[in-house]
């Protein structure tokens, strides 16, 4: 056995150096057209996989989950009339904030340009379909209904590589929705929920309030009011100097098909 | 008849790294070379292990070579001590599940840190954890049909023949 190994040594060390090289190589950006080629291959094969776990997931969650579904339909019933009362009293503050506008001549903000995209993978970051072909640049946001899915961290032509916020890589500018507006940054954890920290300790945070982005990365792409998720536990220390509190997603992301890309 | 077992074998890891890519976030890829490096020849497992890292890392979208770098290495590590385990070729099938579950636990926790610290350029360690929690229990749902194929596929596997 030990014959073979060594036997084998060189053949170790030439790949091995095999690897270093196509490391560096790639880091040049010299297999780029072979990464494109690839892809135009690999991603609708991706793509139909996704897909088909997702249907899968699916049909035996809702096999799985009556009971849950029961309860989450009446909890969801219950929102619907809130939001119903929400909506009602937004229409009158946008009635309202339309009088303002036309009376002082301000222009509401260019809606941002939104290009939507299909989730093609979820390994340790997400996979989308569209690439530099479509005009996706590492840095843009992706967003799906004013909630912030992630961040562009690589793109090939035809797909693209997007870090989310659950990341432990991900570090975002943030606030809570409360009186003060708590400031805190917004790291991943465990690759599953989000801790927002660096609260100080007399702001009042309690579980259900919803974080947004601040916008005051030093890069500055990610813009203000984006909504990170809802806290669902918070954690104070009468010693500690800062307090935080775990933020869950809105979104499950191995449920997400359809996202936007802020390709503005 | 020993291309074709290759063949076949790196098919599954290609099969393999679709899934990981798309909806089973557990290194599947690492996790079946692991097992299989315990059951067949040292070259095949080197030869292999590159081009399946190259083809993972293709497939994430990840810095090509990166992956064949770090299975290489962990790997070579599994192919230089599994002779203390099977020097006679006395421990079969399961016998040798500890020994395999063992090196697959110690091997993904160094990946892991390896290729997160790689992609954010600082040692990460927070999010390996849950992953390697999922990477021991997915051996154990998988050993079963590795084993099984192995056996089928090499009847000589039985006295683990590890000649190159």
């Amino acid at each position: 056995m030990q014959r073979s190994i060594l036997a084998n040594v060189p053949l170790f060390l030439l790949l091995l150096a095999l690897s270093f090289l196509t490391f560096s190589f790639d880091r040049l950006g010299i297999f780029g057209p072979a990464k494109n080629a690839v892809g135009f291959v690999a991603v609708p094969v991706q793509s139909a996989i996704f897909n088909f776990s997702q249907k899968m997931k699916l049909e035996f969650a809702t096999f799985l989950q009556v009971r849950q579904i029961a309860q989450d339909y009446q909890k969801l019933q219950e929102d619907y009339a809130k939001l119903l009362a929400e909506h009602a009293r937004l229409s009158a503050v946008q009635q309202e904030n339309k009088i303002l506008r036309s009376q002082f001549e301000v222009q509401p903000d260019l809606a941002p340009k939104l290009l939507p995209a299909q989730v093609i993978g979820l390994s340790k970051n997400l996979l989308i379909d569209q690439g530099s072909q479509a005009g996706v640049k590492t840095g843009q946001v992706v967003t799906l209904k004013n909630t912030l899915i992630g961040q562009v961290i690589a793109e090939s032509a035809n797909f693209a590589t997007v870090q989310l916020p659950t990341s432990p890589q991900s570090s975002i500018t943030a606030y809570v929705e409360s009186p003060g507006g708590s400031k805190g940054v917004v790291t991943g954890s465990f690759g599953s929920t989000m801790v927002v920290e660096k609260i100080l300790p007399e702001e009042h945070l309690e579980v259900g309030q919803l974080v947004f982005t601040a916008g005051e990365e030093e890069r500055g792409n990610i813009p203000k009011g984006l909504i990170l998720g809802k806290i669902s536990k918070v954690e104070k220390k009468e010693a500690a100097v800062f307090q935080s509190a775990e933020i869950e997603p809105l979104f499950k992301f191995d449920q997400l098909r359809l996202v936007f890309v802020d390709a503005t | 008849m020993r291309s074709f077992k290759t063949y076949y074998f790196f098919l599954v890891l290609v099969f393999f790294a679709f899934l990981q890519s798309t909806v089973w976030p557990t290194n599947l890829v690492f996790l079946t070379l692991a097992i299989w490096s315990f059951q067949r020849s040292a070259k095949e497992i080197l030869v292999t292990t590159f081009f399946a890292g190259l083809v993972l890392d293709f497939l994430t979208g990840g810095t090509l070579g990166v992956s064949s770098f770090w299975f290489l290495l962990i790997l070579s590590l599994i192919l230089l001590f599994r002779f203390r385990f099977l020097a006679k070729g006395s421990l079969t099938g399961w016998q040798i599940f500890p020994f395999v579950a063992t090196f697959v636990f110690l091997g993904s926790l160094v990946l892991s840190t390896a290729l997160h610290s790689v992609e954010s350029g600082r040692l990460t360690l927070a999010f390996f954890w849950p992953q390697l929690l999922a990477e021991v229990i997915t051996t154990v749902i998988f050993y079963p049909i590795f084993g099984y194929l192995s056996l089928r596929w090499q009847k000589e596997n039985l006295q683990l023949q590890l000649k190159v």
